[in-house]
C-alpha cells in the first residue's frame, strides 16, 4: 500500500483536479482551497494552505479521487459534535496521565482522594499556536473540564510553587549541574563483583569519585548517597597523568586508604603500555597485566582517544586505563591465576594477564571471570568496530546505513539474551533458535525473494562475507544457518516461553530498521 | 514497479518512526501494517506512511486515520496497474 498520505506518486493534475460538482461546496470551498499555498495542522489550514495548488496537498497527492472523497468525510467528521479526541488530544493525556503517576509516585504520603483535586493554575499564551506536534493547553483544558464534570469532581485552584528568593533566577543548566555536583559523594562504594563491570566504572567516573571494591554485604551502589564517605580525597588528586609517570607513581603511592585484615589492595596505573597492580598489604603479591614487549607496539592511548571512529565503549576503555586509580579488596583464599592471554587484533600486540607461581591473588572467582570476560569482550567489539567501519566506507554511504543499523540489531539481540540468560531465565534450545532466527528472518524480513538473483547479489553485497563471517563468529551460527538467508518461511512462533516477551521486543526495536532496509535494497535494484 | 524516485524513501527520523508506531498502534492498525507488506510487496508500508506524515495527522482521530489507511489501500487495489504509488 501505502498508507504514505505525506509522499506518494507524481502528482497528476487531471486526477486530483478538484471539480466543484465533486466537493459540496459546504465541505470544502474550493476557491479558497485554491488560494492558499502551504499546508500544515487541520483540514482548514489544509485546504487554505493549499487552495493555490490543490493537487501539491499530501492528501490529494497520495490519494487522488478517493484523497477528494476522504476531504469531504474528514470536513464532516470535523462538524461531529461527538467527534472523538484526536491523535494530539490522546497524546497530551497519555502525557498528562503519566505526569500525574508520576507524581503521585513521588508523593506516597499524599492524602486519599477526597473528590477534590488541585490543579496547578495554566496560564494559557496568547501565542500558543502550536508546532504541529503538541497540542493546545486550552484544548487540554477543555478535555480536563470535561472529564471532572463528568465525575463530579471539585476542581480547585492554586497558584504555582513559587521560586526560591535564594535560587538564581537565571540559573543555566550548566550552573545547576555544577551546583548540584559539589553535594555529590567523593567516594563511591561498589559491590565487589561489579568492580570491573562497565557500569561500575561509568557510575564512578559520573561522579568523578575513586572507586573502591569492598565485600560489605551491607553496602549497596544502590546505597552510595547513604554510605559515609571513607576518603575524603578527590578523585582528581589520584588521577595518573599519562604524561608524568614519576608523578604517577607518587600519587599511586600516596593513596592510603583503610584496610582490613585479609584483604589485599591492588592499584592499576598505567605506564604507557603497562598496567601494573601492586599489593601495598602484602607487596609478595603482584598482578601484571601488560603488553607483551616482544611486538611492536603500534597502539598509542592517545592517538586511539583522539580516533574518531572509535565507540565511546571503546574510549572508555582507554579512559579507564589512562585515568581511572582502581582500588580493590579482594578476598583470601582464591586459586592462582595462571596465566591469561588472549589476542588483540587491532593493536597488534598481545595483552597478558599474568602473575608468578610463587605469588597468590585473593581474586574471588567470579570477579576474575567477570574482569577478564569485561575486557575481552570490550577488545573484541572495538575489534569488530574497526572491522565494520572498514567495511562500511567501501560502500555506499545508504547502504553503510542499513548495514551499520541491522549490525547494531544483530549485537543488541545477542546482548539482550546473554542479559536474560544471566538474569537466570530459563532457556530452552527452542527458544535459543528462536533468537537464531531473529538473524536469518532478517533479511527476510525486508520481503525479498532471495531466489532472484539481484536480490541475491544486493543481500549478499549487504551481509559481505566479512560480516557473515563476524556474526558467524559472534553469535555461534553455522554456515548453513547463514546460507539460508531469505529462503524460506519463518514466522515467529508466539507460544508463551521464557523469551517470548524478549523476542517481541527485539522484533518491535528491529522493525523500523528493517523496513528502511527494505527500502534502500529496493532502491538499488531499481 | 514504481519508478526510482517513488522508491527513493527520505530518511525518517527517530521522531518520525516512533510517532508512526505511535499512529499504528493507537489507530490499531497493526493487522494491516503486518499484512500490507505481504500484500503489496515493495511497496510502501502503512508504517513507513504514517511514519512520513504523522505529523499531517495529529488533529485527526484514529477512527479517521484508519478510515484514510483503508481507502488508501482500497485505492491501491482498484488501481489497474498494481504498481505501488510511493
Amino acid at each position: 500500500m501505502s498508507a504514505e498520505v505525506g509522499i506518494a506518486e507524481t502528482p497528476q493534475q487531471d486526477s486530483v483536479n478538484l471539480q466543484a460538482e465533486e466537493l459540496p461546496e459546504q465541505v470544502v470551498d474550493v476557491e479558497r482551497f485554491k488560494a492558499v499555498p502551504e499546508h500544515s495542522g487541520n483540514l482548514q489550514s489544509l485546504i487554505e494552505q493549499y487552495r493555490n495548488n490543490p493537487g501539491r496537498c499530501p492528501f490529494m497527492e497520495s490519494m487522488g479521487k478517493a484523497g477528494i472523497q476522504l476531504l469531504q468525510k474528514l470536513a464532516e467528521s470535523e462538524k461531529n459534535p461527538d467527534r472523538g479526541p484526536t491523535i494530539r488530544e490522546t497524546m497530551e493525556a497519555k502525557k498528562k496521565e503519566s505526569q500525574s503517576l508520576a507524581n503521585a509516585h513521588n508523593k506516597p504520603n499524599a492524602t486519599k482522594d477526597t473528590g477534590t483535586i488541585n490543579v496547578k493554575k495554566t496560564e494559557i499564551s496568547t501565542d500558543e499556536k502550536s508546532d504541529g506536534i503538541l497540542p493546545s493547553d486550552k484544548s487540554v483544558n477543555h478535555l480536563l473540564v470535561q472529564e471532572q464534570a463528568r465525575r463530579g469532581i471539585v476542581v480547585e485552584t492554586i497558584d504555582p510553587p513559587t521560586i526560591p528568593s535564594d535560587m538564581p533566577p537565571s540559573e543555566t543548566n550548566e550552573q545547576r549541574v555544577e551546583r548540584l555536583s559539589e553535594d555529590l559523594p567523593k567516594s563511591v562504594i561498589i559491590k565487589a563483583e561489579h568492580i570491573l563491570h562497565q557500569h561500575a566504572i561509568e557510575l564512578a567516573e559520573s561522579q568523578r569519585a575513586e572507586v573502591k571494591q569492598i565485600h560489605s554485604p551491607t553496602i549497596l551502589a544502590s546505597e552510595i548517597s547513604e554510605v559515609p564517605t571513607i576518603t575524603q580525597t578527590p578523585i582528581i588528586e589520584n588521577i595518573l597523568p599519562i604524561d608524568d609517570h614519576s608523578k604517577s607513581k607518587k600519587q599511586a603511592d600516596t593513596v592510603r586508604e583503610p584496610t582490613r585484615e585479609g584483604y589485599a589492595r591492588v592499584v592499576f596505573k598505567e605506564d604507557n603500555s603497562s598496567i601494573l597492580g601492586t599489593n601495598d598489604e602484602d607487596p609478595d603479591i603482584t598482578l601484571q597485566v601488560k603488553v607483551d614487549s616482544t611486538e611492536e607496539p603500534i597502539f598509542n592511548i592517545d592517538e586511539r582517544m583522539a580516533d574518531p571512529v572509535l565507540d565511546h565503549q571503546a574510549q572508555e576503555v582507554s579512559e579507564v586505563i589512562k585515568d581511572t586509580n582502581i582500588i580493590s579488596k579482594f578476598d583470601a583464599n582464591q586459586a592462582d591465576i595462571e596465566e591469561v592471554e588472549s589476542d588483540v587484533q587491532p593493536f597488534n600486540s598481545k595483552v597478558k594477564l599474568s602473575i608468578a607461581s610463587d605469588e597468590t591473588i585473593d581474586l574471588p572467582e567470579q570477579v576474575r571471570e567477570e574482569g577478564l570476560r569485561f575486557l575481552t569482550k570490550t577488545l573484541k567489539q572495538r575489534e569488530a568496530r574497526v572491522e565494520l567501519n572498514t567495511y562500511t566506507e567501501t560502500i555506499e554511504s545508504e547502504r553503510a546505513e542499513v548495514t551499520e543499523m541491522i549490525h547494531q540489531t544483530l549485537v543488541e539481540v545477542l546482548e539482550a539474551s546473554q542479559i536474560a540468560i544471566e538474569n537466570g531465565e530459563e532457556i530452552s534450545e527452542r527458544d535459543v533458535k528462536k533468537i537464531e532466527h531473529l538473524f536469518v528472518e532478517t533479511p527476510e524480513s525486508l520481503n525479498l525473494d532471495y531466489q532472484d538473483e539481484t536480490v541475491k547479489k544486493i543481500v549478499q553485497d549487504l551481509f559481505s562475507p566479512e560480516i557473515i563471517a563476524k556474526i558467524t563468529e559472534e553469535y555461534e551460527l553455522s554456515i548453513d544457518q547463514l546460507n539460508y538467508l531469505g529462503t524460506r518461511e519463518y514466522k515467529t512462533n508466539s507460544v508463551a516461553s521464557p523469551l517470548t516477551s524478549l523476542v517481541g521486543m527485539i522484533k518491535k526495536k528491529i522493525e523500523s530498521h528493517l523496513r528502511l532496509g527494505k527500502y534502500v535494497l529496493s532502491a538499488s535494484m531499481a | 514497479m514504481a519508478t526510482p524516485e517513488h522508491q527513493h524513501p527520505r530518511e525518517l527520523t527517530s521522531e518520525e518512526i516512533e510517532l508512526g508506531d505511535y499512529l499504528v498502534e493507537e489507530c490499531g492498525l497493526q493487522d494491516i501494517a503486518d499484512t500490507e507488506l505481504t500484500m503489496y510487496g515493495q511497496s510502501a508500508s502503512v508504517r513507513y506512511g504514517l511514519a512520513h506524515s504523522g505529523k499531517y495527522l495529529l488533529d485527526r482521530t484514529p477512527e479517521e486515520i484508519r478510515e484514510m489507511v483503508l481507502a488508501k489501500l482500497e485505492e491501491q487495489k482498484t488501481n489497474s496497474s498494481g504498481e505501488s504509488t510511493i
